[in-house]
């Protein structure tokens, strides 16, 4: 914790680290937060000697109230304003519970700040402080959270009998809330209870159980060089481990009955003959009477009235075991659940009130409550949870573990990069296939387009050798697109141009890259002028991108930088991306702006349709047919106009046409101005009879003898000018142009744009500022002048 | 006696502390019922040494002036003054937040709308990085067909 208050907690370089055992308080004292006189175990007073204890310390005016109690008061340091657990108390003489709380006698009206008394194990006879059993450089560690131990003299200060909790040396601490459940229904403490941290009670018992005790056990415990504290077991101790020992905590236990496993605990307090390592708030009592009917214990008082709906029950042992316990029934409301976090807040360390232990990584995990902590370092069970946890005092990013955080530092939750992430795009062609080739391959493609129909045996028909081969009814539908890429391709590898199902003889390569990256070398953007005309509006920048135009670009992003491009030409398309990349030193680098454009330029593909050129002769010649039809039944001699070639169509009307026939030889004579019958003529009417039997003649005949062949173009013709233009990329730079006639006299009566702060001493020729002449004695109408000089420019 | 320091200066007016040149110092001037602290007036025998003076440096007053001098027909001279506050003060420790200043030699980074650049010229200039793979005549034909993926 950084800089508490010395006047409160003492100047911590006069904190002493002693390995003198010291003087503990033979009862439960934590429970209560109060104090008795010394008694042994059987609560009996042993030591009718006062002076010894804080009772007598606060009797006899040895304590302020409203004072914290010198140095044995740890830096996580109870406030009073909460919790009941931080008021001094302490109980008559009989201690018998069965007495109205009024029997207690609480000394302070006015609670002061202290912190939980520990004690030792079940030697009560000695009175002699204790700290913690480890080596020196470890128990050193702790000094600035231990205030000095108690000496072998209490009569000197009966308040070192008061032995602070955190003695550890620890930089990091969390607390666990745990409370022991018990049965709503139960009238007795002794079975069906158990102990479970707090979450787990108020989310799955809270229905059917109360608690009876709450405790706080110790996890993550590292010492401050980082290292964990584990637990040691000084046998020199008598009766077991001295409270304020360390533990690792390894998980959560969920007790029965007091048992506990073999995990170990921060020894806050232990109670006699149990190895139990924790702090306890309160618990249920049991108490061993004697027949004279002594009995001691505090721990349900503490909290008399502090929690809603609380019951005090009783239940009494058999007489041959005269076990008497004292329990409060605690129910779940959300009131008593804020009591029980204001509780562990007041610590002053880290806590959770869930099962989890491990925060190293995170200080705003969700389980994680950090308390708040006033400018003196005491704790007024406030807390913050999770990502609240950024905006508290105690947090420091990095870890858990370091308490060197500086409150008055912001801490930026940003994780920054200066590096673009780049992904290699590369996919499968599902449906198509794609080949690299050269020019002579093209025109060999060319030649094979044309070819294509030539291999079909004379048995099949066209359509159908069309169909089989090339999945198509025409050899040109095979062919998607022809595209020619102005750069050179690598990771290819060795591919016969397949058309459909046809093999062609054409020897290429197949295309691997789905995007082809060109990276151009960096560029340094160099401060021409090294002062503001290098930056916008006076310097411009903008580059140009092979096939992507002209981008401009930022120039305050660039000057002093590198700037480099990174192309990106999409191979299944054409498309282009360019992308502007700025960097610090010519490796990495983010993208600063994008331009796009087209790479590729489309050749176009052209070829025979076959199949539509069927279609086209097979409907000439039956318009014709019909038309001759039309002539017998009016005029019955054209039928011999049906010779040779035309006899065959009329015939047949087959597919299987020769071309040449159809073009050269259907009409005997020819047919006059066929343009403009052919724009004049009305559709062809099977029917007419011969009403425009010469007109229905002359169209069909015309029909016939221009039959259109039909080709198809792939790909239409596509700029080739993203060529002519060079393919470097090429940083340009617009300067300004200064006027240097202008500037003979500029440094002397204008003076060159700055900011900088000083005395008046600093500075020489022409300045131009605003000055502070608070200091100087003169009037205020000179002040003021002096100051308007400045403003409009002195001579220094 | 009150006394004043006749001298000259060549100085910018705008000049802080500026140096001057004396003529005569401790001159005497004729008593007056009052003097202004801020723009005196001194009244001094005729001295013709005392037609270039321009400055006057009283210590009295604890204040230097620029002066202007006239001759009256009783043959005296008077000087009128006016404070020069630039150097009456020991301004040199005075903090100060200086928006122009001519001292450093060369314009800085911050941004100077009084300097002198042609608004409407620009030099332009480039620099260039090529890449091999990028070729005008030397490239690739990527043929699609249909068919199965590649």
């Amino acid at each position: 914790m950084a800089n508490p208050n010395p006047e409160i907690w003492g100047n911590s370089e006069t904190w002493e680290y002693s390995k003198n055992a010291y003087g503990l308080e033979t009862e439960t004292a934590i429970n209560a937060n109060a104090y008795k006189p010394k008694c042994n175990n059987f609560g009996t007073i042993i030591l009718p000697d006062y002076e010894q204890t804080l009772y007598s310390g606060v009797l006899h005016g040895q304590i302020e109230y409203n004072s914290p109690l010198d140095r044995s008061i740890c830096p996580c340091g109870q406030s009073p304003d909460v919790s009941p657990f931080a008021h001094i108390a302490v109980f008559n003489e009989n201690n018998d519970l069965s007495q109205t709380p009024s029997s207690v006698h609480i000394l302070s009206e006015h609670p002061v700040n202290w912190f939980f008394c520990d004690r030792k194990g079940s030697n009560n006879s000695e009175y002699f402080s204790r700290t913690y059993n480890y080596n020196d450089d470890i128990g050193l560690a702790y000094e600035q959270f231990s205030p000095k131990g108690a000496t072998v003299n209490p009569q000197k200060n009966p308040n070192l009998r008061i032995a602070p909790y955190t003695q550890y040396g620890i930089k990091s601490l969390v607390l666990g809330i745990q409370v022991h459940c018990i049965l709503k229904t139960a009238e007795q403490p002794i079975t069906g209870t158990f102990w479970t941290n707090l979450d787990d009670w108020k989310n799955n018992y809270s229905t059917t159980y109360d608690i009876c005790g709450i405790r706080l056990f110790v996890r993550n415990c590292t010492n401050i060089s980082g290292g964990t504290l584990t637990y040691n077991n000084d046998s020199s101790i008598p009766e077991g481990q001295c409270a304020g020992e360390i533990g690792v905590i390894t998980d959560i236990d969920v007790m029965n009955n007091g048992e506990i496993t073999n995990t170990e605990f921060l020894t806050l307090f232990m109670e006699t003959g149990t190895s139990e390592r924790c702090c306890y708030i309160f618990d249920r009592t049991s108490i061993i009477y004697n027949w004279n009917d002594e009995r001691d214990n505090r721990a349900v008082l503490a909290c008399w009235n502090y929690f809603d709906g609380q019951t005090v029950h009783t239940w009494y042992g058999l007489m041959s075991d005269p076990v008497r316990y004292y329990f409060y029934k605690i129910p779940y409301s959300e009131n008593n659940y804020n009591k029980i976090m204001a509780i562990a807040a007041l610590f002053g360390c880290y806590f959770t009130p869930t099962a989890k232990y491990s925060f190293a990584d995170s200080m705003t995990d969700v389980d994680l409550c950090l308390p708040v902590l006033d400018e003196n370092g005491i704790a007024h069970g406030e807390y913050t949870r999770g990502l609240d946890n950024a905006n508290n005092s105690l947090y420091d990013k990095s870890s858990i573990r370091d308490i060197d955080y500086d409150p008055d530092t912001p801490i930026d939750p940003n994780v920054y990069s200066d590096t673009t992430n780049w992904n290699n795009v590369n996919f499968q062609q599902a449906f198509t296939k794609r080949y690299l080739l050269n020019s002579s391959q093209v025109a060999e493609l060319s030649t094979e387009l044309w070819a294509a129909q030539s291999s079909k045996p004379a048995d099949i028909d066209y359509h159908n050798f069309a169909i089989d081969e090339y999945l198509t009814n025409n050899p040109i539908d095979t062919i998607v697109s022809l595209k020619y890429f102005p750069c050179t391709f690598a990771d290819v590898a060795p591919a016969i141009v397949h058309l459909g199902k046809y093999t062609t003889n054409i020897a290429a390569t197949a295309l691997g890259t789905s995007v082809r990256i060109i990276d151009f070398a960096p560029i340094e953007c160099f401060p021409h002028f090294e002062d503001f005309r290098d930056y916008e509006p006076y310097t411009e920048l903008a580059m140009y991108v092979p096939f992507c135009g002209t981008v401009k670009i930022p120039t305050a992003e660039c000057m002093g930088n590198y700037v480099s491009v990174k192309l990106a030409i999409d191979t299944s398309t054409g498309a282009a991306t360019g992308y502007i990349i700025v960097s610090k030193t010519g490796t990495g680098g983010i993208c600063v702006a994008t331009c796009q454009g087209m790479a590729a330029i489309d050749i176009p593909v052209s070829g025979l349709q076959s199949a539509n050129l069927a279609n086209a002769v097979f409907n000439a010649t039956a318009n014709w047919t019909q038309t001759q039809v039309n002539n017998i039944t009016a005029n019955s001699g054209l039928f011999k106009h049906m010779d040779g070639a035309m006899g065959a169509i009329a015939r047949g009307m087959s597919n299987s046409v020769n071309l040449s026939d159809v073009k050269g030889g259907i009409l005997g004579g020819p047919i006059g101005a066929a343009g403009s019958l052919v724009n004049s003529l009305n559709p062809i009417s099977a029917l007419q009879k011969g009403m425009n039997i010469d007109i229905d003649n002359a169209k069909a005949n015309y029909e016939l003898s221009h039959i259109q062949v039909p080709t198809r173009l792939v790909g239409s013709a596509s700029p080739v000018l993203g060529c002519v233009i060079e393919l470097d990329c090429r940083l340009i730079i617009y300067r300004p142009v200064t006027d240097e006639n202008a500037l003979s006299n500029y440094a002397d009566t204008v003076g060159y744009a700055t900011i900088q702060s000083g005395t008046v001493s600093q500075f020489s020729g022409f300045t131009v500022g605003t000055i502070d002449v608070s200091g100087i004695n003169a009037t205020a109408k000179e002040k003021q002048a002096i100051a308007a000089a400045f403003a409009n420019g002195v001579y220094l | 006696m009150f006394t004043i320091d006749i001298a000259y200066t060549t100085e910018n007016n705008l000049k802080v502390n500026k140096s001057y040149t004396n003529i005569l110092t401790g001159v005497e001037i004729h008593p007056t019922s009052t003097i202004s602290q801020e723009n005196p007036v001194f009244i001094v025998d005729y001295n013709a040494a005392f037609l270039n003076a321009n400055y006057v440096i009283c210590s009295a007053l604890g204040r230097k002036y620029f002066a202007t001098i006239s001759t009256d027909t009783a043959n005296r001279m008077i000087i009128t003054c006016s404070c020069d506050y630039l150097s009456s003060f020991n301004l040199s420790s005075c903090p100060i937040q200086v928006t122009r200043n001519g001292g450093i030699g060369k314009p800085t980074k911050y941004p100077d709308n009084k300097y002198p650049i042609f608004p409407n010229i620009k030099d332009i200039t480039s620099i260039t990085r090529s890449n091999n793979i990028l070729t005008a005549n030397g490239g690739a034909y990527v043929l699609t067909v249909i068919g199965g993926g590649s």
